[in-house]
């Protein structure tokens, strides 16, 4: 980013803010392990003798149905909700640039059906299908079932299934029209092969459309993971994740309400602070509003 | 006119029979198969009889052929049974579709509704205070978990305050009891849904209201109000519309959540039930069935495009 680009995101005061907070959030997350051996207890370990508990000094949020500590499967849940959010944004951005770039460059018959793919995968309902490939079983597409990483890979899969469609629609109009300005045109009269006119031309003019669209959605990305665990398809307890530590809360409302209102608080903290954060990076890169500053 | 909704139910078709493949393939890569379930209530049934009864019933052919003798049936109306609730697919889907209509039909005309009004309001005077608090709203229901809503919901009017059900299906056929457990469920979607429409009334307000028609309004003396309601307005609707037809996806989407939140026996907790119970018939059809309704949608969205903006129309 440019000093003006830097001074305008910071001008953003809600965007600033945001990356505050989920510093604080990821911080105290890393610090997990941490807290747990302060507070002397870890978040996997049921303890039968104190369900329930209110809060107190050993359990500054008190303990869920299993008497564990609720702060402590918070931040582990933050551990996972956050991994999951950033990678599968990443993974649907890096599908998305590819496939936009595959169908600006080569045009035609690969154009028409990618995009065609990407009208039809956007006018469906995506939860029910989602949970279609959720359910398939892993070992009879020969793949191990059961290790956590692979849980955490499975659902990163399956929300790129949908996710890289609008990075890869941006990506495609943003290239189409690079590839028509004199310096694109310039390289390939020069003779440059296809890859590097895409490499070193096209995608980093597009840098600053896909990282800002890629961040608005780490939001939608993490609320859907919460989805697919609350609906018990994505990460599998006792990994807790605030998604399915919701779906345990909920058959105990009656219970213990507040454990239903953490982990949703900080799923929707954390996706406030993303979207606030995407909305500031396009104020920043927008190239238009150098235009209006200058 | 004509050949344009020619094409497009064409374009659904066509989306609709890819869908149908996939699904299939798909049902077929999830942990057992018909035969499994029959076999697991005798014990005395080995490997052997498994691949006997595979054989009888010709789960053994390839995926193609398999697939094609489910779409020759459908195409002649039969959709097989259901396993869970032992009756034809085809009624247990129309008490869903029903029962999901009644959700969806009034959540969307109310956050429709509602979502436009604020948008308009807000627009009307940007940068006010309740410009601020529409652009809150709309902030947050973006980023608002439907599930922890309904939670949220249910703390507050079954648990605390004990006014309305907690969730599960309408216990008598009275419109009282109808809308005792609508309620909730209703809310739910309609404050997620509000959200786009506010956001985007907003912006394409903003947008007319800008135009050149608007100050030769104001020169001649029209009042605000009509200037707003007869000059700005129907120019914003056609954006408006699209946001309509593109977020019915997720509408469909969110009712699922929602659905499984309050058990409403609605499209999303059958499908939904239908995949983790193993009812195959079932699954394949509701979700084919929601896709259809989600097409349909957008194409009346097109056509109400069509009838309001002039330019559209070719």
């Amino acid at each position: 980013m440019s000093g003006r680009a830097w001074r305008r995101f910071l001008g953003h005061h809600a965007a600033v803010a945001s990356v505050l907070l989920l510093g604080l959030i990821a911080a105290a997350a890393l610090a997990a392990p941490l807290i747990a051996a302060a507070l002397g207890h870890d978040p996997f370990t049921p303890d039968l003798f104190n369900r329930y508990a209110p809060p107190s000094p050993g359990h500054p949020l008190g303990t869920d149905e299993l008497g564990r500590d609720l702060l402590l499967r918070l931040l582990y849940g933050a551990r996972v909700s956050l991994a999951v959010g950033l990678v599968a944004a990443l993974v649907s951005a890096v599908i998305g640039t590819c496939v936009g770039l595959a169908a600006a460059w080569f045009g035609g018959a690969v154009d028409a059906l990618l995009m065609r793919l990407a009208d039809g995968l956007l006018a469906l309902p995506s939860l029910p299908l989602l949970i279609v490939l959720a359910a398939v079983d892993p070992a009879r597409l020969g793949l191990p079932r059961g290790a956590m990483w692979f849980d955490l890979a499975r659902i990163v899969a399956i929300i790129a299934v949908f996710g890289w469609v609008k990075v890869a629609r941006l990506a495609r109009a943003s290239a189409l029209s690079i590839l028509r300005r004199d310096y694109a045109r310039a390289a390939v009269a020069l003779g440059a092969s296809g890859g590097r006119v895409l490499w070193r031309h096209v995608a980093p003019n597009l840098a600053a459309h896909v990282t800002v669209a890629s961040t608005q959605t780490v939001g939608a990305v993490i609320l859907l993971e919460s989805v697919l665990s609350f609906l018990g398809l994505g990460i599998q307890p006792p990994t807790p994740s605030w998604g399915n530590m919701l779906a345990g809360a909920q058959e105990l409302v009656f219970a213990a309400p507040m454990a239903a209102v953490w982990p949703g608080l900080m799923i929707f903290a954390t996706v406030v602070a993303t979207n606030f954060i995407g909305d500031g990076l396009a104020d920043a890169l927008d190239p238009r509003a150098e235009l209006r500053s200058a | 006119m004509l050949r344009l909704l020619a094409g497009r139910l064409a374009q659904a078709a066509a989306t609709l029979a890819i869908l149908s493949f996939a699904t299939f393939l798909l049902i077929g890569l999830m942990p057992g198969d018909p035969i499994d379930l029959a076999i697991a209530g005798d014990p005395r049934l080995g490997a052997e009889d498994a691949a006997r009864l595979r054989a009888l019933h010709g789960l053994d052919r390839p995926l193609v052929a398999r697939y094609l003798a489910w779409a020759g049936g459908a195409l002649e109306g039969q959709f097989g049974f259901s396993r869970l609730y032992a009756k034809p697919v085809a009624e247990v889907l129309a008490d869903a579709l029903v029962a999901s209509l009644a959700l969806l039909l009034p959540a969307t005309i109310l956050s429709a509704v509602i979502g436009v009004t604020l948008g308009v309001l807000a627009a009307r005077r940007p940068r006010s205070g309740l410009d601020y608090a529409v652009n809150f709203v709309a902030f947050a229901g973006v980023s608002l978990p439907s599930f922890w809503l309904g939670i949220l919901l249910i703390i507050l009017f079954a648990v605390t305050l004990g006014w309305l059900p907690a969730g599960g299906p309408p216990d008598e056929p009275t419109l009282a009891s109808w809308l005792r457990h609508l309620a909730l469920p209703m809310v739910t979607l309609t404050v997620l849904g509000l959200a786009a429409y506010a956001r985007q009334a907003r912006a394409a307000m903003l947008e007319a209201l800008a135009d050149p028609w608007i100050r030769t309004a104001y020169a001649k003396g029209a009042p605000e109000r009509a200037v707003v309601l007869r000059h700005a307005f129907p120019n914003a609707a056609v954006p408006v519309i699209t946001v309509a037809a593109l977020d019915f996806a997720t509408l469909v989407s969110g009712a699922l959540v929602t659905e499984a939140v309050f058990a409403w026996p609605g499209m999303g907790k059958t499908i939904y039930d239908a995949i983790l119970g193993n009812d195959y018939n079932l699954a394949l059809l509701a979700l084919l069935l929601s896709a259809a309704v989600t097409l349909a949608a957008s194409l009346v969205a097109d056509l109400a495009q069509m009838a309001i903006d002039p330019r559209v129309r070719t």
